[in-house]
């Protein structure tokens, strides 16, 4: 009989990551494990590498050393069980694109990437926008599918990014600031949505910039300031001691580690 | 090119720079651009020399800014507009009866399309939602397109001197007259001036926008005349450097010195340095090749000065990055290593 | 017997007309999806370093032939592009500089090539970089309409209208084929990234068929048409419309549009007012940039746009 270690069953496991932007470090010698079904903020200030952590997790950037592992696996081999949020300021909400267009590149398979949706009027197809206007009725914007983007508001660009990744149907959201520019009601509404979903059993890992809804409304936290300050329990990680030193001038010295 | 006939560069030395004293070769090449390089080309030739150095430090200088706002396409716009003035002015001067090409006058009808193609970009990047470079891109390939137009329509003008008219999109320094290189001497001086005049007040601007308008700094004038100092170093360099690559000669120096350096006074000494070195060199070597245009050769030399700095520049080069990026990575491996962590067996589900 | 004057069109501006309408729907096809990543000045970047690339092939193998133009190109393009990135990489020095720095450069090493090997060649000079040559492209046209049913009488067509055309059609096919893929590379490569689309082949892909696109109009109808082209109809396009389909769309028909109008008043147009025909390539570029001006006066929708936070110019 083969035990199966945690890291085997982690919806994410970093080993060592160390990554850096020309030679400069951004991310030290980072390991950590996400809980199953749980809820986890990465929090920590201006460049501390909260972004940099899940890009380099999913492999768009290089690491230096070290490896993350979803479920085992290296990103390529469980990228369809994992559904990723960009930061909204990465995307040029200009774009001429409709609300529902953007919720189908979630819930698009394999071949839907080809030909647009006129040529293909198949059952299938059919289906999957089906799903996409229901992810998209699900967060409150049924009646916006049709809208361009840019007449969005801030919070419903943000919703329509949630939906596209909702419809993925993954094990495990990697979110980057999901929060930013939404109004509190909204924000209310999106973690209950999400936690509904870690009840079902899915893991949420969200870069979160404010300390008090981290504190309260996530599970787990990662203190990040270069390298990993603490982990563990949100309350506890967000101490005021551990903060002080996260945030602190000059804490971000990975350089003197290396 | 070494073994060039001498004859024909004896023919050349004389074309290159009219009027100047035909200064026939003797020995290389090599030889003979010793003596340019070192200002023993004849008086002529020294004179669209030294205009040439001095339109390359207030190009480094005035590039610099321009590039700390962001706004180093900008020049581009400009220079590629201006051939419908130019054209244009061409034109008119015709229509009224006059033979003689007046550089003035083309340099002021340049001034004038360049002008408007810099209020076309603000108020398209302003009032539409098309991004600034859209908005660079668009002015300058369609207003070049309507220059070309223009310049073919001077094709059918008769009698007048068209000459060097062509020469100003690729640039030339061959048919520049005494006269036309005091011309570019006096803008670039007057370039250089106004920038060294408002130093403190672009450094100000540049760096902290926020900043200079909570002070009170008229920064929307301060764009302005920025704007303005850009189109008066592109008008100096039309005839000497040509209108599509002027640019460049903006651009390459102020890029070389932010290789170097972070701070503002270093940077604009460093691209002064540079543009004047690329314009001594180019224009030089120009005088003594057959067939070579000047423009091309001096954007040639700024450029390959701005790729070696990339390459061996302490903080920024590509070299001292690599190097860097070595140590950290064999620093993190070992970091890595020293957990002892075993590798997690992969496929398992 | 046809009409003298038909006769006279279809062996003088027939050919023409075809190539700059082709090429012109094809740049602003291909540049519509530039236009959309906020890129227009990568175009006008891949147009002139393609230059030095043209003229070394051309050195090279002494002939105007679209095979080794196109290698030589697309090694120049390769190098401007990986330049480009490794200047805004390493160098730290903004997208604007970077990109105007390398494609002068790139365009001043072509024309120092050109005008150093000038006297040698007269098949390949600068004024026919600029505006290509339309004027070369005449067809023996048939005299007869018996003649338009012979398939020998399209024998003798210049080549360069037809691989326009061709590439006209390949284009349209392979944007139609990879059309969700396009769009959500475009709109968000960090996520398509994510879901394993490979954003980067799919803009190399993209890139290597605008320099295609490129090469090819440069043969016919010259470099400003290139350039202008790649981004002035879908900059206009994406003034009138929020939907990608009808803004690409709309793209290629402004674009073909500016390409025939354009032709008929450099050749038609402006005998009648200044007694002689003018450069036609110049007055495309001319007219496509006049369609954006109108548009932009005319519509103040974009007024009230947010606009994302971008590294801009």
């Amino acid at each position: 009989m083969i035990l199966r270690s945690s890291e085997d069953r982690a919806p994410l496991a970093l080993r060592s990551l160390s990554v850096a932007y020309r030679g400069v470090p951004a991310l030290w010698d980072v390991s950590w494990e996400a809980r199953a079904g749980s809820m986890t903020a990465i929090v920590g200030p201006n460049g501390a590498g909260k972004s940099t952590l899940l890009n380099a997790a999913m492999g768009a950037l290089r690491p230096l050393a070290g490896e993350a592992f979803f479920w085992g696996q290296p990103f390529a081999e469980a990228r369809s069980r994992v559904a990723y949020v960009p930061q909204r300021e990465s995307v040029d909400w200009d774009f001429p694109v409709t609300a529902l267009e953007v919720v189908e590149m979630g819930s698009a398979r394999r071949l839907d990437w080809l030909l647009p949706a006129w040529v293909r009027r198949g059952a299938a197809n059919r289906g999957h926008r089906r799903e996409a206007r229901g992810c998209l009725e699900e967060l409150g914007l049924g009646a916006f599918a049709d809208r361009p983007i840019g007449q969005l508001s801030g919070g419903q660009q943000q919703r329509v990014f949630l939906a596209r990744a909702l419809a993925q149907q993954a094990d495990l959201l990697l979110l980057d600031e999901p929060f930013a520019g939404v109004d509190s009601e909204t924000e209310d509404a999106l973690f209950q949505r999400l936690r509904r979903l870690c009840s079902e059993g899915t893991t949420v890992v969200a870069v979160h910039h404010d300390l008090e809804t981290a504190r309260s409304r996530f599970d787990d936290a990662v203190l990040l300031s270069g390298s990993v300050v603490a982990t563990g329990p949100a309350t506890e990680v967000l101490s005021e001691e551990n903060v002080r030193r996260a945030f602190a001038p000059g804490s971000r010295s990975p350089r003197q580690l290396a | 090119m070494l073994d060039v006939p001498t004859a024909s560069l004896a023919s050349l030395a004389s074309a290159s720079v009219s009027g100047a004293t035909a200064t026939p070769a003797e020995g290389g090449l090599l030889e003979a651009w010793a003596r340019v390089l070192s200002f023993q080309g004849g008086y002529n030739t020294n004179v669209v020399l030294f205009g040439t150095i001095l339109l390359g430090i207030s190009a480094g200088a005035v590039g610099s800014f321009a590039m700390l706002k962001g706004r180093a396409l900008v020049a581009d716009a400009i220079s590629h507009a201006s051939l419908v003035g130019v054209a244009l002015a061409f034109l008119l001067h015709s229509a009224l009866g006059q033979q003689e090409r007046s550089m003035p006058l083309l340099m002021l009808g340049a001034a004038a399309s360049g002008a408007c193609a810099v209020v076309a970009i603000e108020w398209i990047s302003k009032h539409t939602r098309l991004s600034p470079e859209t908005a660079v891109a668009t002015v300058s390939s369609s207003s070049f397109g309507a220059g070309i137009v223009a310049l073919s329509a001077t094709r059918r003008v008769d009698g007048a001197d068209r000459a060097g008219l062509d020469e100003l999109i690729f640039g030339s320094t061959a048919s520049m007259t005494r006269a036309d290189a005091l011309l570019m001497a006096v803008l670039a001086a007057a370039a250089l001036g106004a920038t060294l005049a408002l130093y403190r007040i672009l450094t100000a601007v540049a760096f902290n926008e926020r900043f200079a308008r909570s002070k009170g700094l008229p920064v929307r004038l301060l764009d302005a005349i920025l704007a303005a100092l850009v189109g008066a170093v592109a008008m100096a360099g039309l005839q000497a450097v040509g209108m599509l690559l002027v640019a460049a000669l903006l651009v390459a120096p102020a890029a070389t010195a932010r290789l170097w350096t972070t701070r503002v006074a270093p940077m604009v000494l460093v691209a002064a340095a540079a543009g004047a070195g690329a314009a001594w060199v180019g224009a030089s070597f120009s005088a003594v090749t057959p067939g070579a245009p000047a423009g091309p050769l001096i954007i040639v030399s700024a450029a390959s000065t701005f790729m070696l700095s990339l390459l061996i520049a302490p903080e920024r080069g590509l070299l001292s990055g690599w190097l860097r990026h070595r140590r950290i990575a064999a620093a993190a491996r070992r970091v890595a290593a020293s957990e002892g962590q075993p590798r997690p067996r992969g496929g398992a589900s | 017997m046809m009409p003298p004057e038909l006769h006279e069109f279809l062996t003088l501006d027939l050919m023409p007309l075809v190539a700059v309408t082709a090429s012109a729907a094809t740049l602003a096809l291909l540049g519509s999806f530039l236009v959309l990543r906020r890129q227009a000045m990568l175009g006008d970047a891949m147009a002139h370093s393609v230059l030095p690339g043209l003229v070394a092939a051309f050195l090279v193998t002494g002939s105007r032939d679209a095979g080794p133009m196109f290698l030589g190109a697309t090694a120049a393009a390769a190098l401007s592009g990986l330049t480009i990135a490794a200047i805004i990489r390493h160098g730290r020095v903004e997208r604007s500089a970077a990109i105007g720095l390398v494609y002068t450069t790139m365009f001043a090493l072509g024309v120092l090539l050109l005008e150093l090997n000038g006297g040698a060649n007269v098949d390949l000079d600068v004024d026919c970089v600029l505006s290509g040559q339309l004027e070369l492209m005449f067809w023996n046209a048939p005299t007869t309409w018996a003649e338009v049913l012979d398939a020998s009488s399209f024998a003798g067509m210049p080549p360069q209208p037809l691989r326009l055309v061709g590439l006209l059609i390949a284009s349209a096919a392979a944007v139609v084929l990879a059309w969700p893929l396009l769009r959500a590379v475009t709109f968000d490569a960090a996520f398509a990234r994510s879901r394993g689309l490979l954003p980067a082949a799919t803009s190399a892909g993209l890139m290597a068929l605008t320099t295609l696109a490129i090469v090819l109009s440069f043969d016919a109808v010259g470099s400003i048409l290139a350039i202008a082209l790649l981004t002035c109809p879908p900059a206009t396009a994406r003034l009138l419309t929020d939907r990608m389909g009808p803004y690409v769309m709309l793209s290629v028909g402004l674009g073909g549009a500016a390409g025939l109008l354009g032709y008929g008043l450099a050749t038609r147009g402006a005998p009648l007012l200044l007694g002689a025909s003018v450069d036609a390539s110049g007055a495309v570029a001319a007219l496509s940039g006049l369609g954006l001006i109108v548009a932009a006066v005319g519509s103040r929708r974009g007024r009230s746009r947010p606009r994302a936070p971008r590294p801009g110019l």
